[in-house]
């Protein structure tokens, strides 16, 4: 048999760990600096660019897609090209993946801070950087499967299934929820609205945890974990049967984090049966995942990195438990809203993810730099110092969310709210946010412990960046009658036919739940009086989506007594057919602003209320963890641009008369001179141009459409 | 086509939605458990160990 020599890429490799370490420290860091934004909103400093709400999606973002998604390419790329014994497709394919992403996270950081944001949470970024995402995206899946093609073993090894479900399952998702419509440069609208924005938008952020958090790394576990430990995957049965499950199931999932929300039952009830049902395949590779340790706990013992992924994979066992629990809809009433999920994503994403990528670099660094690792006792305290953080970060945000929870719905004897003011409510969890900065602290620093330990390696060994290799050429074996195989064994070693059923595969589950809330005009229910924003709402509702004020703040009343007792009449699916996007959120960190504009509810405030609060919240709410918005005050709102995004709210569909883009300008400024002598009339001078005039209007729109008939805001609308 | 454009354009029968995805999922399920189970056991230990293969080809 021919044995070929060739070379594998192992500097594509050095460069995305390099950039893990770099990004890796900046998201924890910024991740610290959120929560310190959170429980002592001084830091926030009144500046726009650094406020809580802008800064969290770059967290988010960062940690996802800088640090997780850069550790994610090191691991495919070196694995790849060692399971299908061949080097990397293209050369020049990789280095745009690699430069391109990287670009992809700096203009990220920026535009974020900057306040270009689409609203959508971990899908915030605008269509530019979309466009180049989906580049970048490419040029990794052509790598990939031009790899598969290309290579010299006839089976391909199951991490490469989940590399390639990877590919698809994100490629899929990216594109159908960024399908948007520009009206300037860095501003675009959703096509979806509301309700079906809220399905795409969950569909997609469900199965970004799906496709990009886990499918990559379970790959990355069965080319690892094997490779650490010296022992073969448990039951490569296993691997099969929990792989197909799971990327099947996964698609489905999506609805759990809309219940009792604005949408039909049945979609609800969709998403709750297929989470409960995610639990077995999940639990099969976590299963497979600590099976493979039988015989090699002694090892566990020694090796600092085997420990992480020990702990990893347990995490991922209790993070996919926990998630199906919250996906029940009596738990789901406590855990949505609270910080119960907050520590759901953070057991996840440290544990489970940053567990898998330390373990891993722990093994891959010395192998790569042909070194031992520089300093073992140092990646030991690394071990126990992230431990104790996440432990310290977790459980005090589970205390949190059922503290809360638990005061939110204590009545009186009476039968009235016993904390009829939300913020009671945050300022009694603040302490165990004392506590999570710690946990979050003591995680960077095991980080920067782990960064230094990686740096000496790095430093003390050579990388050989193209690693001679050999390998006997892949004998062709002709059609499936041709060499007996059975149908799936014939598939495994067809890549572009496998990743074609994969595809199928995934997109059932999509397909069932997206068509039919678009098509079905009787999922949407509209309701007559709700009209489409006026130019200056609009204009407000851009404002308060580009401050990330969802972050802190839902606009949906559950079906749930202590809910509609505090901020009035449930949220319905036809109050928001024309938000492009929907703003529901997902955290109260502050109440519901849902009804901030239906006179008597709680939440209704006087436009001379919110000017206040935006200057100074504690001035109205005493304590309230609200940082100031000052530079509302200060910041002319973008006038200019009216017309344009009346023509592309036109464009989607929304009702403006033709012509109405030409009136806008001074239908803006009447009703903004409305609010602005209104505001005079109270003592404050301002010009109706201003940021936080828009805004007060924006939130004396929300609910004030379903507010009763011949109530003063009713009237004010007519 | 048209049955399922018809299908399509109103909500009756929704609820059937998640019992026909649970008996897709059920099919597929026992397709792979049937496939995984007839796999011989020398190719199951083979793929195991592909990752060890000389350092997947790595020169010695």
């Amino acid at each position: 048999m021919e044995v070929q020599k060739f070379n594998y890429d192992n500097a594509i490799v050095r460069n995305f760990i390099l950039a893990t370490l770099v990004w890796g420290a900046v998201a924890l860091l910024v991740g610290l600096v959120v929560a310190l934004e959170l429980a002592f909103p001084a830091l926030n400093l009144g500046i726009e660019y650094i406020s809580f709400g802008r800064v969290r999606p770059v967290h988010t973002n960062a940690v996802i897609f800088a640090f997780i998604g850069n550790a994610m390419f090191a691991g495919v790329y070196y694995s790849l090209q060692r399971v299908l014994k061949a080097r990397l497709f293209n050369d020049m394919l990789g280095k745009v993946h690699f430069w391109l992403w990287q670009l992809i996270i700096v203009f990220a950081a920026v535009t974020l801070l900057a306040g270009f944001t689409t609203g959508k949470e971990y899908a915030e970024l605008e269509w530019p950087i979309d466009l180049l995402i989906a580049v970048a995206w490419l040029c990794f899946g052509a790598n990939m499967i031009g790899t598969v093609v290309k290579r010299r073993e006839k089976h391909i090894y199951t991490a490469v299934w989940w590399y390639l479900a990877t590919f698809i399952g994100v490629t899929i998702l990216h594109v159908v929820n960024s399908i948007e419509l520009p009206v300037s440069f860095l501003k675009s609208y959703p096509i979806y609205a509301g309700a079906q924005d809220a399905v795409v938008q969950w569909w997609y952020g469900h199965n970004a945890v799906a496709f990009f958090l886990t499918t990559p790394f379970l790959g990355l576990m069965y080319y690892y974990l094997p490779k650490a430990s010296g022992r073969p995957i448990y039951s490569y049965q296993l691997s099969i049967i929990h792989f197909w499950s799971l990327i099947f199931l996964y698609m489905w999932a999506g609805p759990h984090h809309l219940l009792y929300q604005s949408l039909p039952d049945w979609v609800q009830a969709l998403g709750v049966t297929f989470s409960i049902m995610l639990i077995a395949p999940s639990w099969g590779g976590m299963i497979n995942g600590l099976m493979t340790l039988r015989g090699a706990w002694d090892k566990v013992r020694e090796d600092p990195g085997l420990k992480f992924m020990v702990i990893a994979i347990t995490a991922y066992g209790m993070a996919t438990f926990e998630g199906p629990m919250m996906s029940l809809k009596s738990v789901n009433a406590v855990s949505h809203f609270t910080d119960w999920t907050i520590a759901h994503t953070h057991i996840a994403g440290m544990a489970w993810n940053g567990g898998m990528i330390f373990g891993m670099f722990y093994w891959l660094v010395p192998k790569l730099f042909k070194t031992p690792l520089h300093s073992k006792k140092l990646a030991n305290t690394h071990f126990w110092i992230a431990t104790l953080g996440i432990l310290l970060f977790a459980i005090p945000l589970y205390w949190a969310a059922i503290t809360q929870w638990l005061m939110l719905r204590e009545y009186t004897p009476d039968g009235l709210l016993a904390y009829p003011i939300f913020m009671e409510t945050t300022i009694r969890i603040l302490p165990m946010y004392h506590i999570r900065i710690l946990g979050g602290a003591l995680y960077f620093t095991g980080f920067i412990i782990f960064l230094v330990n990686m740096l000496k390696t790095i430093s003390a060994g050579s990388l050989v960046a193209n690693e001679p290799a050999e390998a006997p050429a892949m004998v062709k074996l002709g059609t499936r009658e041709e060499s007996g195989e059975s149908p799936h064994r014939w598939l495994e070693r067809k890549g572009v036919r496998f990743a074609i059923l994969v595809f199928i595969a995934l997109s059932i589950g999509g397909i069932v739940e997206i068509i039919p809330m678009m098509k079905v005009q009787s999922n949407i229910p509209t309701i007559s009086t709700v009209t489409p924003y006026t130019p200056l709402e609009l204009t407000g509702r851009d404002i308060y989506i580009s401050n990330g004020c969802y972050n802190c703040h839902s606009q949906q009343v559950r079906p749930l007594r202590f809910e509609t007792d505090r901020y009035g009449e449930y949220s319905k699916i036809g109050e928001f057919v024309y938000d492009h996007p929907f703003q529901w959120g997902s955290r109260r960190t502050g109440p519901d602003l849902a009804r901030a504009g239906y006179l008597g509810s709680s939440t209704y405030k006087t436009s001379i209320w919110h000017f206040n609060h935006f200057m100074k919240p504690n001035s109205v709410v005493p304590r309230s963890i609200m940082p100031a918005y000052p530079f509302l005050v200060v910041n002319e709102a973008d006038i200019n641009a009216v017309p344009a995004k009346i023509r592309g709210m036109r464009m989607l569909g929304v009702p403006y008369q033709e012509g109405f883009d030409k009136q806008a300008i001074a239908s803006y400024m009447a009703d903004a001179q409305k609010i602005a002598d209104e505001l005079k009339l109270a003592g404050v001078d301002i010009k109706p141009t201003k940021e936080v005039i828009a805004v007060i209007a924006y939130l004396h729109k929300l609910g004030r459409d379903i507010s009763p008939a011949g109530s003063p805001a009713s009237n004010a609308k007519q | 086509m048209g049955f399922v454009n018809d299908t399509l354009s109103k909500i009756d029968g929704i609820e059937w939605y998640y019992i026909v995805g649970i008996i897709i999922f059920v099919g597929l399920f026992i397709g792979v458990v049937i496939h995984t189970y007839t796999i011989p056991k020398k190719d199951l230990i083979r793929f195991k160990s592909l990752i060890f293969e000389q350092e997947e080809g790595e020169k010695q």
